[in-house]
């Protein structure tokens, strides 16, 4: 693959790829929470009433949001960072504000873990 | 190439030869995009009208308590084929014909880049309705409803071949969605008009390619759920059967996975129309088109995340439950940003109205309308007092119809006289649209209070005591005014298309480049491609449409009898090949005639013989690459505006690069949700652990994973060796060898390590996994065995070495999931295992 077509391609990947973590993140959680329960990984104390399953399900929110901030992070120097014709421009907003939509909706989607019951 | 500049009527002539579809029964080997599109478009409509018919049938049915209209096996089939001809044989062929037709034309070239694949689409299209209509005239129909649950679908419940037939005529024609997107996403990445980049696409592109992308992976779950269901209720290998460690709820997950984004698939492309339409009449370019963009791309990912939203009252756990309701409030957001676009584009610009205008104005009312109830949905405790209730079906038939129905008669009004060159000369188009929408809103706004009262949805009748009977009357005279306003609608445009008024060009003073073509349109689109400098719903199409017409444009001249268009860098719109498109052939319908047959024996239960007609697929499908390549080097050609530039044969990534691409991320869609299949099962399914696993012990599968690492790196090899101008038949002849022999002990480890694959569900989908490694690796070794032949042939060169290096991702990725497979396989007994002893 040419440096041209990677460049074209990569565009592509940025602007999809806060989403893409955003379903990363989803997956895991979603798994980890039926994994925990099929498991009783709640049975599990940690730190008084902090049980396994859902230390491990906060750890992963975190991370997912840590992922996602660091994305749009990046996401965000696209427009500064890439060659700077119109297209390229265009293309690097819009994988910064997909990537801010995206850790948004980490927040929102997957904020629950905080505060609702993990297998009832 | 012609020596001389040719007239625009002597171009026109010279084209024409080249791209017109023959007539009568040539007409048969037509490829061409405007004939395909508007085909699938046409069929679609039949299909809408009988869809239509049974939607009457239905009201009938529930005008009053205690009908005796139909019986309740014959209201089970029509409510079953109302549904399923709706979503599967009209929505998604419908958006198909209208990108198909369109797409060429607003992005400047002349066809798609596989019109042989959009001709096998639409058979494969026609043969599967043809099937479950036919069924439905011979009282066969599926009647499980247009969701097929299990266990009600298993052949348990349903013995018949109702089942069968939904599941093998659906599947048939999600061949031609998954064939369609593949093709349109690569279209619009590669084959748009010079300079045209990504954002100075019209928006429409944009739509589609997002809408594209998410059939690419939205229709692989369902396509994997059918067959798993077909393979129990044929073979009996228990996927969902709770008694033999399957499990009912793995249909739905794997339903609904495709479900959920289909309402979006259908919504977003009637949004793009409306997108490309309401700017025209708002006399002002789309105010937000980023935001637009951004809007679209959350909207596809979220809308994956939704889908366990149809299942809150299966008994999920309430973080689960949390998690999707969370995220389906939250798909609210994007579709709000489009909506405010298209107010702001109103109250920005200087709006004239005209007959689109006022179905768009219909679909603003009815699907915000449609989008506040998915809200209430979206809310657990509502969605638990509605669930199954009128009240969830009169939201579906807003979002769906309100999102996808008005915007599309919008688009009908808006582009006919594109099509046919005519202009509405009577105004029926106005009383059709008051009696499609009083009519309507009269039958589906009942639905929400009939709902609201407990009625639940499917029941063929209900009580007097019940008390819903004058809201279903109500209902029922709003359906018949309905199909009123549908009917005049048929009138209105069989008037203008056979008594309209003739125009020239550009009756809306649109700005797009469709419309500065000759009217109607010729095979070829344009005489010569436009170059494009601006963002491409802000052009003249009245100068540029005679420049072009004059052959001022890229490659204004026939040459070699050759197809030509050309193919762009991805992002930029920078040209970068000359591609050479197939010409028209009898092959997609001979191919789609022998799928059809297979299909045919399968329902008929003659497995056996079903294996006749599948391979005659087969070697017809490899019959359609005699006619692509060259047979020497050609180097660059000329193109016009005096530059030239190489064929599509001898570059580095050409459209059927990208093809293989795309069509390995659906693969990729479909073996994800195989995987899931036996992860979900060991975790929920009751009746796990199963009493016996997989026994092989260690020499086959390091066997098995030695050929399957070997084959990509001796292909690979092959290409290296051919980019230096030597020999790569050795090493192809290797990449076979190694494909067949990991065949071979794929087969051995099922036949000799897999307990039999009908005794419980681990079986089954570790039957499965194998199975499917077991068609990737030959399909594998035939690729290599058709490098082998085309080398031989002397289509491969240095320079010409496609039909090498298009076969590289597919041996990796029959690699990696072959890895992956054997692993889940082997490695799942001792995950049972440790878990037992964990609980």
């Amino acid at each position: 693959m040419t440096s041209d077509h990677r460049a074209s391609a990569s565009l592509l990947v940025w602007i999809c790829s806060g989403f893409l973590a955003w379903g990363a993140a989803f997956a895991a959680l979603y798994s980890a929470q039926a994994l925990g329960c099929g498991f009783d990984w709640d049975e599990i104390t940690i730190f008084g009433s902090i049980d396994a399953h859902r230390l491990l399900l906060i750890g992963l929110f975190l991370l997912a949001l840590f992922a996602s901030a660091v994305l749009a992070r990046l996401c965000a120097r696209l427009p500064h960072r890439i060659r700077a014709d119109d297209t390229a421009r265009f293309l690097g907003n819009v994988a910064k504000l997909s990537a801010w939509a995206a850790l948004a909706a980490t927040l929102v989607s997957l904020g629950p873990v905080l505060f609702t019951t993990a297998c009832y | 190439m012609s020596g001389r500049v040719a007239t625009p009527l002597r171009l026109h002539r010279q084209l024409n030869e080249i791209w017109a579809s023959g007539r009568g029964v040539k007409r048969l080997a037509a490829v061409n995009h405007s004939v395909i599109g508007t085909r699938f478009m046409i069929t679609a409509l039949i299909f809408f009208g009988i869809g239509g018919l049974l939607a009457m049938l239905i009201r009938a049915q529930l005008a009053t308590s205690r009908s005796a209209f139909i019986g309740p096996d014959l209201y089970n089939q029509v409510f079953t084929m109302h549904g399923t001809i709706m979503m599967f044989l009209f929505a998604i062929p419908m958006f198909e014909g209208m990108a198909i037709y369109l797409l060429p034309k607003l992005l400047g070239t002349r066809d798609l880049a596989f019109p042989r694949l959009g001709a096998f689409g639409y058979w494969c299209y026609l043969f599967g309705g043809a099937i479950l209509i036919a069924a439905m005239l011979a009282g066969a129909a599926p009647d499980s409803g247009w969701f097929m649950y299990t266990p009600l679908s298993s052949s348990a419940f349903t013995p018949g071949v109702n089942a069968d037939v939904w599941l093998l005529g659906i599947t048939f024609v999600e061949i031609s969605a998954v064939t369609a997107a593949v093709e349109l996403v690569v279209s619009i990445l590669k084959i748009r008009a010079p300079g045209m980049s990504l954002n100075r696409m019209p928006i429409f592109g944009w739509y589609v390619l997002v809408t594209a992308g998410m059939m690419v992976l939205g229709f692989p779950p369902l396509i994997l759920g059918s067959i798993l269901l077909e393979l129990e209720r044929a073979f009996d290998l228990p996927f969902f059967d709770t008694a033999r460690g399957g499990d009912a709820l793995l249909w739905q997950h794997l339903f609904w996975l495709f479900g959920h984004p289909e309402v979006y698939i259908i919504f977003l492309p009637a949004a793009g129309a409306v997108s490309t339409i309401l700017p025209v009449f708002a006399q002002r370019e789309l105010t937000g088109y980023r935001a637009v963009v951004v809007a679209l791309v959350a909207l596809a990912f979220l809308s994956f995340g939704l889908w366990v939203h149809h299942m809150f009252a299966v008994g999920i756990p309430h973080m689960a439950l949390a998690f999707f309701s969370a995220a389906s409030a939250a798909v609210t957001i994007p579709t709000a940003v489009q909506i405010f676009a298209w107010i702001a584009t109103l109250a920005h610009g200087r709006p004239r109205f005209d007959i689109p205008m006022l179905w768009i104005f219909g679909f603003l009312f009815v699907f915000i309308l449609g989008g506040l109830t998915g809200v209430m949905l979206a809310m657990v405790p509502f969605n638990w007092q509605a669930h199954d209730t009128q009240f969830v079906t009169a939201h579906l038939h807003y979002v769906l119809v309100g999102g996808f129905i008005f915007p599309l008669v919008a688009a009908l009004y808006y582009w006919l006289p594109h099509i046919r060159g005519r202009v509405p000369a009577f105004r029926l188009s106005m009383p059709a649209f008051w009696l499609v929408f009083i009519g309507f809103n009269v039958t589906f706004f009942m639905m929400h209070l009939t709902g609201l009262r407990g009625m639940p949805r499917r029941v063929g009748t209900y009580p007097v005591e019940a008390g819903w009977d004058w809201l279903n009357l109500i209902s029922s005279i709003g359906g018949f005014i309905l199909t009123m306003g549908f009917a005049l609608i048929v009138v209105d445009v069989f008037l203008q298309v056979r008594y309209g008024r003739r125009f020239r060009r550009n009756p809306w003073k649109a700005r797009t480049l469709e419309w500065a073509q000759p009217i109607p349109p010729p095979a070829y689109n344009f005489a010569s491609l436009p170059w494009i400098t601006r963002r491409a719903d802000t052009l003249e199409p009245a100068s540029i449409g005679p420049e072009l017409a004059a052959g001022h444009g890229y490659l204004g001249f026939a040459r070699n009898g050759w197809m030509e268009t050309l193919g762009v860098d991805i992002t930029s719109g920078r040209m970068e090949h000359v591609i050479v498109l197939p010409r028209q052939t009898y092959l997609p319908f001979w191919t789609a005639l022998a799928v059809a047959a297979f299909v045919l024996s399968f329902l008929f239960s003659y497995y056996w013989f079903s294996l006749l007609p599948l391979g005659i697929a087969f070697i017809l499908l490899l019959c359609w690459t005699r006619v692509t390549g060259l047979d020497r080097d050609n180097g660059p050609v000329v193109i016009g505006r005096e530059e030239i530039a190489p064929l599509h044969y001898e570059t580095h990534r050409p459209p059927s690069w990208w093809g293989m691409i795309i069509a390995l991320i659906a693969d990729a869609a479909f073996y994800g949700s195989l995987v899931f299949s036996p992860l979900f099962l060991w975790l929920t399914a009751p009746a796990w652990p199963p009493s016996q696993t997989l026994k092989s012990g260690m020499v086959v599968p390091a066997l098995l994973v030695a050929t399957l690492a070997a084959a990509p790196l001796c292909a690979r090899r092959a290409v290296a060796l051919n980019a230096k101008s030597r020999s790569p038949v050795l090493w192809l002849a290797a990449t076979a060898i190694l494909q067949f022999a990991s065949l071979i002990l794929l087969v051995i480890l099922m036949r000799t390590g897999l307990p039999a694959p009908t005794v419980h569900a681990y079986n089954a989908t570790s039957f499965a996994l194998l199975a499917y490694s077991v068609l990737h690796t030959f399909l594998a070794a035939v690729f290599s065995l058709f490098g082998l032949w085309r080398v031989w042939a002397g289509y491969v060169s240095a320079r010409r070495s496609l039909d090498l290096r298009i076969a590289t991702p597919l041996h990796d990725y029959t690699a990696i999931t072959g890895f992956a497979g054997i692993g889940l396989v082997l490695l799942l007994p001792t995950l049972i295992t440790a878990g037992e002893a964990f609980r």
